[in-house]
């Protein structure tokens, strides 16, 4: 009986909060539209590129509604990206939801590498030092975070291109793939590890200091809570009080920096795939700057854009799953 | 000076007891030279405003002092062995089976993501070489124990979907899971409304009959006190100025401090036209006050009681006061 | 407004904490260096000197010089005080945005406090480095653009902060007294309110110049500076062809962003110590002792 009430009542959170991140969403669309039409130029061109032939450019006029007033064409608009469609890209002449839905693997990867090292290494790293609170071990773990955090992470990029890739030859200096040779599959995914490791790092490490930080943070407030005193008036150890209970709290605001860290991990992507000539989004990204291909520049904020909004919304799923106080209403 | 101690086999005895807190603003002397006996089955309450050091009291005993603190001098003795030069393995098996505490705001006091059950499954997992589920069973026991309805289902709740009183019934139980010879009750009542302390106080007068646990009851209420204890220890800057059995307290104070403090107590019996306090405040127990501590607010103080430390005189059979009046 | 014994207070703090004794230090040295500029430079940052092109640090280019001969030394210096001129206004421009926005959303809360709040959650979503480089790409990029760029998608940082102060101190006893004097919003807002939201804001503008200084790099780094100007970044963007023939030309522009942003952070959270005291004593609530 009491189950069926709390899971209504975390649905009906969800739904909630999903019904939030609609007029977010129709806002970034908006932006989007008003970027289009606030640039130097005809949208037409803006669209459709400088060289475009006069038939393609009749033909967007058309379909995008540009010769009708301004309303009627934020209506289009909104009504064109509902359907998927995100417009052609200048450079390459296909559609640009294509474009982006090959390269998503690769981002996927590596922002997930990143991801994944950031939150493990910053969490250990964090805890530990919370333990022994101003120790030279705490200190330390504080100072390597701030460099971190300060390092840019295309100097970062370059210098270690420059020793492991240069210097050392032992690793490679770009791609994701070795071309050229017939692999096995094993032979594949350590090939693919090889030029996954630099990248991953370099995108990882300015969110493994933020991790870290907020561990430590949150474990010391944490173990300045009462109910700490219950645990160590009740005879458990420091492994007990620590793991069994500090931790479980402590890790509550790390979920929700972790969802927040999506957006930065993406645009981090952005120099991070350059410099290793890594085949991603982010990589995706520059090239349409460089060759000032708009629709690409348009469909990426977009669809990185929602990606962040729907990452939020799972780190809310998994915060509601964790914290009781949420679930059980 | 002369040991305040009771007739009959104590359970805990602290002798001339030290703790300091070492802080950048000056060593501030928080319990300083505490002397007491409680006896088995006995209840003793530890009666004093806030700032007179009983918490510290309650938490040297359980060697859990915040930082800048230390124990300084003196001996605790648990049935004749002294913890203070015990170490951190040893307290930690004596915590939560020989010696258990609870604690004032039942909200902030327990891990607000685990069980009801579980946190009180984890004291007796602590200390008994039993299975999980057979510590559950009996946590939900101990859960019964001290009178909370469904204790099954409550043992699936969270702290949050239990109320005021239930949840320091919950503290209540978890401190009593193993069945210590000493229970440590800090400010049971003081977060809870009234009707609720009233249900309260009778648990832990009928819990102690049950299993005989000796109780430290510490509270700033004389009326708790006068309900559930004993003997009675009222505790001034940072020492115990009278200790005696309850009714000897309340029919004959001695010392200056404890007829204000009863004094001051609205009651429903004796009419009163005005509410009287104690003069004065709380002195810093950085700097205290020169002679007898509480010489600048007692209406009875003489020269002497500026300059010479007060010795504890023996008044009755079990009545001590620590006053030059005398 | 000031007072001093807090100021004192205040200072001494601050110098407890060593880290941020040095990134002040490591600031004062760089402002130094923007202001004698001229005297420090060795040669003109932008004159090539074709005959010796990419040499190794040595005592007439004491950091080499770069694929077009130009010293390397002289255009860290000048690239110093474009550092500093970005990170300052981009941050100042995303502080003041953000004031305004906080104080008013935080002082009459209501609608417009929804309606602000609705916005900046967009701006926390949107990639806001994509933005930059978008509006870099389409407007062209030249440095007032950058800092404006920078500024406004920065301005949310602020404007919480602002606003969460804004929220609890109007509430305060103090601004009902100013009330009952007959001071208007206005005044109430910056004469009463807006000194107490000053500490926070500092420690928060610290840290986004750091970050302007960054996004700037970053940005010149991927080819969206402006061309005209001699700023680390733009070093950078160009030392990367010419790696495997030299470290110098990467090293050096990329070591003072390093600096600079590390020194920025280190005030950052110096002050942020400083202005919020915590009882470093007590470390955690309770730590047995043997």
């Amino acid at each position: 009986m009491r189950s069926r009430i709390e899971l209504v009542s975390l649905k009906a959170y969800l739904a909630r909060r999903t019904l939030q991140a609609v007029p977010v969403v129709l806002g970034v669309i908006f932006l989007n539209f008003t970027i289009i039409h606030l640039a130097p130029g005809d949208p037409s061109y803006v669209l459709g590129g400088e060289m475009a032939s006069p038939e393609f450019r009749e033909e967007l006029i058309e379909r995008m509604g540009l010769n009708k007033p301004l309303w009627e064409q934020l209506f289009v608009y909104f009504a064109t990206i509902f359907r998927g469609d995100l417009g052609n890209s200048i450079a390459y002449r296909t559609p640009v939801i294509q474009l982006i839905w090959e390269r998503v693997p690769a981002t996927f990867l590596l922002v997930g590498t990143a991801m994944l090292i950031a939150m493990t290494i910053g969490t250990i790293m964090g805890v530990n030092a919370a333990r022994n609170p101003y120790s030279l071990m705490d200190n330390f773990t504080t100072v390597l975070s701030v460099v971190g955090y300060s390092t840019p992470s295309f100097w970062l990029a370059i210098m270690l291109m420059l020793l492991f890739g240069v210097y050392w030859n032992l690793l490679p200096t770009g791609g994701m793939l070795t071309v050229g040779f017939r692999m096995s599959p094993f032979e594949t995914v350590i090939d693919v590890l090889r030029h996954l490791i630099l990248p991953a790092f370099v995108l990882g490490l300015w969110h493994l200091t933020r991790f870290a930080r907020m561990a430590r943070a949150s474990m010391l407030e944490e173990l300045g809570k009462d109910y700490i005193v219950t645990a160590w008036a009740k005879g458990a150890s420091e492994r007990a009080v620590i793991y069994g209970h500090a931790l479980g709290n402590a890790l509550l605001p790390l979920v929700t920096m972790a969802g927040m860290s999506i957006p930065f991990l993406l645009t981090g992507a952005v120099v991070t795939e350059t410099v290793f000539s890594w085949p991603g989004l982010g990589r995706l990204m520059f090239e349409g700057i460089f060759m000032r291909d708009y629709p690409v520049l348009m469909g990426l904020f977009i669809i990185v854009s929602i990606a962040t909004v729907a990452a939020n919304l799972l780190t809310d799923i998994v915060y509601a799953l964790l914290d009781p106080r949420i679930r059980y209403k | 000076m002369t040991n305040a101690v009771s007739v009959g086999n104590p359970l805990l005895e602290l002798k001339d007891l030290k703790t300091y807190f070492y802080t950048s603003s000056g060593v501030v002397r928080a319990v300083d030279n505490v002397t007491l006996n409680i006896n088995h089955k006995e209840s003793l309450g530890l009666v004093g405003e806030s700032g007179c050091g009983k918490s510290t009291v309650a938490f040297s005993i359980m060697k859990l002092i915040p930082r800048p603190g230390k124990i300084v001098a003196g001996q605790i003795l648990l049935e004749g062995e002294d913890l203070v030069n015990k170490d951190e393995e040893h307290m930690r098996k004596i915590r939560g089976s020989r010696i258990a505490m609870s604690f004032q705001d039942p909200m902030t006091y327990l891990n607000p993501v685990r069980t009801i059950g579980d946190q009180v499954a984890e004291a007796i997992l602590l200390h008994q070489n039993v299975g999980k589920s057979q510590a559950l069973e009996q946590a939900i026991r101990a859960l019964e124990l001290t009178q909370i309805p469904s204790a099954e289902e409550k043992a699936r709740s969270y702290p949050h979907q239990l109320s005021g009183g239930m949840r320091q019934r919950a503290l209540i139980a978890m401190a009593l899971a193993c069945q210590p010879g000493l229970l440590i009750a800090d400010e049971p009542t003081t977060a809870l409304d009234v009707l609720v302390q009233d249900e309260i106080l009778d648990l832990m007068i009928e819990l102690q009959q049950k299993l005989g646990t000796s109780i430290l009851l510490i509270t700033h209420d004389l009326g708790v006190v006068a309900r559930v204890s004993d003997k009675v220890a009222v505790m001034y800057a940072g020492r115990i100025v009278e200790y005696s059995d309850t009714r000897s307290i309340y029919k004959e104070p001695q010392h200056p401090y404890t007829i204000g403090l009863i004094g001051s107590t609205p009651r429903l019996d004796v009419k009163s036209t005005r509410l009287r306090s104690i003069e004065g405040n709380v002195p810093s127990l950085v700097s205290p006050p020169p002679g007898c501590r509480f010489h600048p607010r007692c209406p009875y103080s003489k020269e002497r009681c500026k300059r010479d430390e007060p010795r504890f005189v023996q008044i009755a059979a079990e009545h001590y006061v620590l006053c030059h009046k005398s | 407004m000031f007072d001093v014994s807090g100021v004192k207070d205040f200072w001494r703090r601050y110098r407890s904490n060593r880290a941020g004794l040095v990134g002040l230090m490591v600031l004062a040295t760089l402002a130094a260096i923007v202001l004698t500029e001229p005297y420090l430079l060795l040669y003109d940052p932008k004159e090539p000197h074709f005959t010796d092109k990419l040499l190794p640090p040595s005592t007439t280019y004491p950091m080499g010089t770069d694929e077009l001969g130009r010293d390397v030394f002289s255009r860290i210096i000048a690239g110093t005080r474009f550092a500093f001129l970005i990170g300052l206004s981009a941050a100042g421009i995303a502080a003041l945005i953000g004031f305004i926005v906080g104080a008013i959303a935080g002082f009459y809360g209501g609608k417009l406090d929804d309606i602000m709040m609705r916005v900046t959650d967009i701006f926390l979503v949107v990639p806001t480095f994509f933005l930059i480089m978008v509006i870099a790409a389409i407007f062209g990029a030249s440095m007032s653009l950058v800092v404006v760029a920078i500024g406004i998608t920065s301005w949310p940082g602020p404007a919480r902060l602002v606003r969460a102060g804004f929220l609890s101190l109007k509430e305060q006893e103090f601004v009902e007294a100013a009330r009952l004097v007959g001071a208007g919003d206005i005044r109430i807002i910056l004469r009463h309110i807006a000194p107490n939201t000053m500490a926070p804001l500092i420690v928060i503008t610290s840290v986004q110049i750091a970050g302007a200084i960054l996004t700037e790099a970053s940005l010149s780094f991927l080819g969206l500076g402006d061309v005209n100007v001699v700023t680390w970044g733009q070093m950078l963007q160009r030392a990367q062809q010419y790696l495997r023939h030299g470290w110098w030309v990467a090293s050096f522009p990329g070591f003072m962003i390093f600096l600079t942003v590390l020194a920025f952070n280190l005030v950052g959270d110096a002050l942020n110590d400083a202005l919020n005291p915590r009882l470093k004593e007590y470390g955690t609530k309770v730590k047995t002792e043997t």
